[in-house]
């Protein structure tokens, strides 16, 4: 029988109380993690090396089941192996290495792998194949091998594959650690149309500068959260911020540098061109 | 001394209906003490480029030449240590001492236990910690860690790292920026990076690539002074340095660049006052 939560449990991805242990390993890659993601809302997740970001995102789509405590995606449980394909047909997730998701022998077929086991008719396939290519910066190498693309193009085309997917929920593993500055751009302008489109994002990076318009940030610690709240919040106080591990964006220390030399620059102001613009009309 | 490439040229699958020309006539040149910044965008052909520097393919045409032998050649084993933009195809070992005491071990170091130990403290591994453990069962950044240890144990003269610093935390960035600072000392290094926020300052030459030829070639000077060859190459600088060219764009006199964001600041308020 479910309990009385159960209807609050429809509608998003919930982790209660997780902790996860390694077989051999001496203490808890997660320990009593509680938090939800919420469709049309980006969730960021930051922390140290070893902080436990991957084996969060495994537990999303039931890769990874929790050693105590329990993950739930829109009411069903990942330990239920009834719904399992449901759930992975709910939550795309884009590996850390995206060596470990190629599946295809040529880029479109890898693109195409996942929509056509959900049962995507045919003239549809097409169409999401080739969208989810050119969101990602990837057209014209359809008929190329996976293995022989740069390490760049295989980060996109794992992007690709999740996008082709359209799923209710995206968990993204680092997705721009290999990509410049074009290939960021492209990839975070996706994530952006994906929430306003409803989709429930979990953003994992090192790099606050990407996800400085998240809806919400966690870092984690040693496998348990040691920060909740907004970008703003995280950065309200830099200093407890590098405590957590996590690097105030350089253009942050900039506006803050300008505002001490009673330059005007709003707090809103993150990119390089925002930042210019407050010194010049100032 | 040095690691040269002249004239380099680079084609996947020559001859075939899928070749792909990845590098069009590269010149490089690598020595003790050098720092060689290597960015490009996705596919430009920086990993390729490394591969040819470390003599794992051979040049379509051109060459490459270590200390005066090709770099392919037997007598050139060792003398370039690489590290893989994708850390776990580099692993085989059981532990992770024994990866990173491999390379040593196999050249005939005399210590190789403790220059693997020593290499992995420096990326912030600690030996007693993870010595043991799998290296297949790391974290991301642990594995990028573990992949540069495995290198630095080498004690190579020359030091090649594809992406050394693509994600790992503010800590593990400082960690290879100093090491890679310490290994100068001894060692010509170069480093591919989407990161030039950690590598920019120290360089001693940028090399920008687009589509397998160059875009701008030169020092961190000349580029500041000379930018656009590698913003149009789809690049960006450092964003406290983008900051004072759309400044200067805007019309204020910034000047010379900055790249530390408090020498930024009062560069840009100073140009705000002076303006006419
Ligand atoms: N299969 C495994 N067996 C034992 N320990 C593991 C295993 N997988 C991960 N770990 C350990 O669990 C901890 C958390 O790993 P996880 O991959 O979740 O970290 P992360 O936050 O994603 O780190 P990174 O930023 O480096 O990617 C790490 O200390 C890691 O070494
Ligand atoms: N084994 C291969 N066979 C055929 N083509 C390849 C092979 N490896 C790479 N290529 C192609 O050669 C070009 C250069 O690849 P390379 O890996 O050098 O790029 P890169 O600059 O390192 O990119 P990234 O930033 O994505 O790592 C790309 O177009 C890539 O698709
Ligand atoms: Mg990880
Ligand atoms: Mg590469």
């Amino acid at each position: 029988m479910r309990g009385p939560s159960s209807s609050e449990e429809c509608g998003l991805i919930e982790l209660h109380e997780v902790s996860v242990t390694y077989p051999g390993a001496e203490r808890p890659a997660l320990d009593h993690v509680t938090l939800s993601i919420v469709p049309g809302r980006t969730l960021a997740l930051l922390g140290p090396n070893g902080s436990g970001k991957s084996t969060l995102a495994r537990l999303c789509n039931a890769l990874l089941l929790p050693t105590s405590g329990r993950v739930v995606v829109d009411g069903m449980s990942t330990v239920d192996e009834a719904t399992l394909w449901q759930i992975r047909a709910r939550v795309g997730f884009v590996q850390q290495n995206p060596e470990n998701q190629i599946v295809g022998t040529v880029v479109e077929e890898d693109v195409a792998f996942g929509p056509e086991n959900l049962g995507v008719p045919a003239h549809e396939l097409r169409s999401r194949v080739d969208d989810a290519l050119g969101a990602v910066g990837l057209t014209g190498l359809e008929r190329r091998e996976p293995h022989l693309l740069s390490e760049g193009q295989k980060q996109r085309l794992a992007i690709a594959g999740a996008l082709a997917l359209r799923p209710a929920y995206l968990v993204l593993d680092e997705p721009t650690a290999m990509l410049d500055g074009e290939g960021r751009s492209d990839v975070l302008a996706a994530l952006r149309r994906l929430r306003a489109h409803g989709v429930g994002i979990v953003h994992i990076t090192h790099h606050l500068e990407d996800v400085i318009d998240a809806d919400a940030v966690a870092v984690l610690d040693e496998g348990t959260v040691a920060f909740s709240g907004t970008p703003a919040e995280l950065l309200a106080d830099p200093q407890a911020a590098e405590t957590l591990g996590v690097e105030v964006p350089a253009i942050v220390v900039l506006a803050e540098a300008l505002r001490e030399h009673g330059v005007p620059v709003p707090r809103d102001a993150f990119t390089a061109e925002s930042v210019a613009e407050a010194v010049w009309r100032s | 001394m040095a690691l040269v490439a002249a004239n380099l040229c680079y084609t996947y699958a020559a001859g075939t209906a899928y070749e792909v020309p990845a590098l069009l006539g590269l010149d490089v040149h690598l020595e003790c003490g050098d720092l060689l910044v290597i960015a490009g965008t996705t596919g430009s052909g920086k990993s390729t480029l490394l591969r040819l520097l470390a003599g794992l393919l051979r040049p379509s045409s051109g060459t490459v030449g270590l200390d005066g032998s090709p770099a392919s050649d037997r007598r050139s084993r060792g003398r370039a240590a690489m590290v893989f933009q994708n850390p776990e195809s580099q692993f085989f070992a059981e532990s992770l001492l024994a990866d990173v005491s491999f390379g040593p071990r196999n050249l005939g170091a005399q210590e190789p236990a403790r220059l693997a130990a020593d290499a992995l403290a420096a990326v912030g591994l600690d030996p007693d910690t993870f010595g043991d453990r799998s290296p297949f069962t790391l974290s991301g950044g642990e594995a990028r860690r573990a992949a540069i240890a495995g290198a630095l144990a080498m004690r190579a003269p020359y030091l090649l790292l594809d992406e050394p610093t693509a994600g790992l935390d503010r800590r593990g960035r400082r960690d290879v920026v100093l090491a890679i600072g310490r290994e100068r000392h001894r060692a010509g290094v170069a480093v591919v990076t989407h990161d030039p926020e950690e590598f920019l300052p120290s360089a001693t030459r940028v090399l920008a690539l687009h589509a397998g030829e160059t875009a701008f070639a030169g020092s961190v000077d000349e580029l500041l002074a000379n930018p656009s060859p590698y913003l149009e190459a789809g690049l960006r600088l450092p964003e406290v340095v983008m900051a004072q060219l759309f400044a200067r764009g805007r019309g204020l006199p910034v000047g010379a660049m900055e790249f530390e964001p408090e020498a930024a600041a009062a560069r840009l308020s100073h140009a705000r006052g002076t303006r006419s």
